[in-house]
C-alpha cells in the first residue's frame, strides 16, 4: 500500500521533459459549453499548449485570483470584476471585452406559466422558488437581481430567490426541478441537458452583459490563447454558442 | 456577524439535536440489545453518512426533493410546497448527516452500562420500556450528553449538503458556515473574522464537554 503511494507521488512529482506547462484559465461557469468547445478547437492547432480550465462564479474566481490563485487568465462574465483586479494590481494590461452575454427566464417544459410576460410571469403560484446566482458574486445573479428590480417585483419575489453559488448551479437547481423557474445565460440554456428540459425567454429591455477577459501572468501562451478566443474562428465558437459580438 | 444566520444555525442545530435523540436513542438501543445478523447492515447504513462526501448525499437529497423524486412528490401532495429550500428541508437533510455523529457514543455509552443491572431490573418484574428509563438511560446519560453535543455541533458546522440543497436563503437556509463561505468569496475578511472565530470556539467548547462527559473507564 505504502508503495503505492510512494509510487503515485513519484509519478506526480516528475514532470514529463520537454512539455511546457499548460495553461491555466479561470472562466465564468456561464461559459462552460462555450469555452469547452474553445479549448478544444484550440488544442487542434500546432505549436499550442494544453489548456486547463477552472469554472466558477466570476466573483469567487476574481477572489481567488486577488488571493494568489495560479490562474494565467480570467474570462469574466462581466467588465466589473476584471477592472477590479487591473486596480489592485493584478492583470498584465486592461480588460479585454471578448463577447456579450445574454440573460433568460428559463422554465420547465411542465411549467404553465406564460414567459411572454415577462418577469411578472413569476407571480405565478406554482412557482414556489426561483433560481438565480448569487448577486454578489455571479454577474447574471445581479442582472436577475436588477431585471426583477425593474419589474417593480424585489418585494413580491424575495421569498422566492434561492441563490446558486454560481450560475449554474442555479441552473442546476432549476434542471432537478427544485426550482420552477430561473435567470440563466442563454449560452447555458442552449446546450443540454437544460435545452431539451424547458423553454425560455430573452428578456426584454435587459442589456447584455458585457464579458471581459484579463491576463493575470506573464506567460506567454494567455496571450496566444485570448488572442485565439478573439480570432474569426474563437469569435464563430463564441457565436454559435449564443454570445454576442463585442460591440466594436 | 450574520445575526440572522446565527439565529437560524442555533434553531437546525436545536431541532437536529432533538431528532437525533429521537431517533437515535431508541435506534442505539436496540444496536445493543438484539444481536441480529442485520446488526452490521443497519450500523453501516446508519455510518454511511460520516464517510460520504457530502456531496454525494447532497447530490441524492437534491435529486429526491425534486419534483421527479419520490420524497419530493410525496411532500408536495402532503404540504402542496416543495422540500427544497425550505428549512424542513434543510432539518431532514440535516438530520440524516448528524445522525451517526450521535448514534454512535449513544451506543459506546449502552453498551459500556452492565448488562447485569438491566437484567436485574428485568428479574425484579420491571418492563422493557421501564429498565430502559430508569437503568440504561440514566446509567449511560453522560455518553448520551456527549453524542447530543456532538449533534449540535456537526449541525452547526455542517456545510457541504447546506451548500447544495439549501438555496441560500436569508432567514430560512443561509447557515452560519454559509455565510462565512460568503463573506471568505466576497473578500469580506471582518466578517469572516468574525464568524469563523465564533465557530471555532463553539467547536473547542463542545470538546471540551464531550472530554469532561466521557466515562472514566474509557478516558
Amino acid at each position: 500500500m505504502l508503495g503505492v503511494l510512494l509510487l503515485a507521488g513519484m509519478a506526480l512529482g516528475v514532470a514529463p521533459p520537454d512539455h511546457p506547462p499548460p495553461l491555466n484559465v479561470a472562466a465564468a461557469s456561464s461559459l462552460k459549453p462555450a469555452l469547452d468547445a474553445l479549448v478544444t478547437a484550440y488544442a487542434s492547432h500546432s505549436d499550442t499548449v494544453p489548456v486547463m480550465v477552472t469554472y466558477g462564479a466570476t466573483g469567487a474566481l476574481t477572489s481567488q485570483a486577488q488571493n494568489g490563485a495560479p490562474f494565467d487568465l480570467l474570462f469574466a462574465a462581466d467588465l466589473d470584476f476584471p477592472r477590479r483586479l487591473e486596480k489592485a494590481g493584478k492583470t498584465q494590461g486592461a480588460p479585454t471585452v471578448y463577447a456579450l452575454g445574454v440573460l433568460v427566464l428559463w422554465v420547465p417544459n411542465e411549467s404553465k406559466v406564460d414567459l411572454t410576460k415577462g418577469v411578472r410571469a413569476l407571480l405565478d403560484p406554482s412557482v414556489h422558488a426561483v433560481a438565480i446566482g448569487k448577486p454578489s458574486t455571479s454577474p447574471y445573479g445581479q442582472a436577475a437581481k436588477e431585471a426583477i428590480k425593474a419589474a417593480g417585483l424585489d418585494d413580491a419575489l424575495k421569498d422566492r430567490l434561492v441563490l446558486g453559488a454560481s450560475v449554474s448551479q442555479a441552473a442546476r437547481f432549476a434542471q432537478s426541478g427544485n426550482a420552477q423557474a430561473a435567470f440563466l445565460p442563454l449560452s447555458l440554456v442552449r446546450h443540454e441537458p437544460l435545452a431539451s428540459k424547458g423553454r425560455f425567454e430573452p428578456l426584454a429591455g435587459a442589456a447584455a452583459l458585457s464579458h471581459a477577459a484579463v491576463i493575470l501572468t506573464k506567460a506567454p501562451a494567455a496571450k496566444a490563447f485570448l488572442d485565439f478566443v478573439l480570432s474569426a474562428e474563437g469569435r464563430a465558437v463564441l457565436a454559435s454558442h449564443g454570445f454576442q459580438p463585442p460591440a466594436e | 456577524m450574520d445575526l440572522e444566520a446565527l439565529r437560524l444555525s442555533a434553531l437546525l442545530a436545536s431541532v437536529t439535536t432533538l431528532a437525533c435523540l429521537a431517533l437515535g436513542l431508541p435506534l442505539a438501543w436496540w444496536l445493543v440489545e438484539r444481536r441480529t445478523r442485520w446488526r452490521a447492515v443497519i450500523e453501516a447504513l446508519v455510518g454511511l453518512p460520516m464517510v460520504l462526501p457530502p456531496t454525494v448525499l447532497g447530490f441524492y437529497l437534491l435529486v429526491s426533493f425534486g419534483p421527479r423524486g419520490a420524497l419530493g412528490r410525496v411532500w408536495m401532495t402532503l404540504f402542496d410546497r416543495p422540500l427544497a429550500f425550505s428549512f424542513s428541508g434543510l432539518w431532514l437533510a440535516s438530520v440524516i448527516t448528524t445522525l451517526p455523529f450521535a448514534v454512535q457514543p449513544f451506543v459506546a455509552a449502552f453498551a459500556a452500562v452492565d448488562r447485569r443491572l438491566i437484567e436485574a431490573a428485568w428479574c425484579l418484574g420491571a418492563s422493557r420500556w421501564r429498565a430502559f428509563w430508569q437503568v440504561a438511560l440514566p446509567l449511560a446519560a453522560p455518553g448520551v450528553m456527549g453524542g447530543a453535543v456532538l449533534a449540535f455541533a456537526h449541525t452547526l458546522g455542517e456545510f457541504g449538503v447546506v451548500l447544495m440543497v439549501g438555496g441560500n436563503i436569508a432567514g430560512r437556509t443561509r447557515t452560519l458556515s454559509i455565510a462565512l463561505f460568503d463573506a471568505v468569496e466576497q473578500l469580506d475578511d471582518a466578517a469572516a473574522n468574525q464568524t469563523a472565530l465564533f465557530l471555532l470556539c463553539v467547536a473547542f467548547a463542545v470538546l471540551v464537554t464531550t472530554a469532561r462527559l466521557r466515562p472514566r473507564e474509557v478516558r
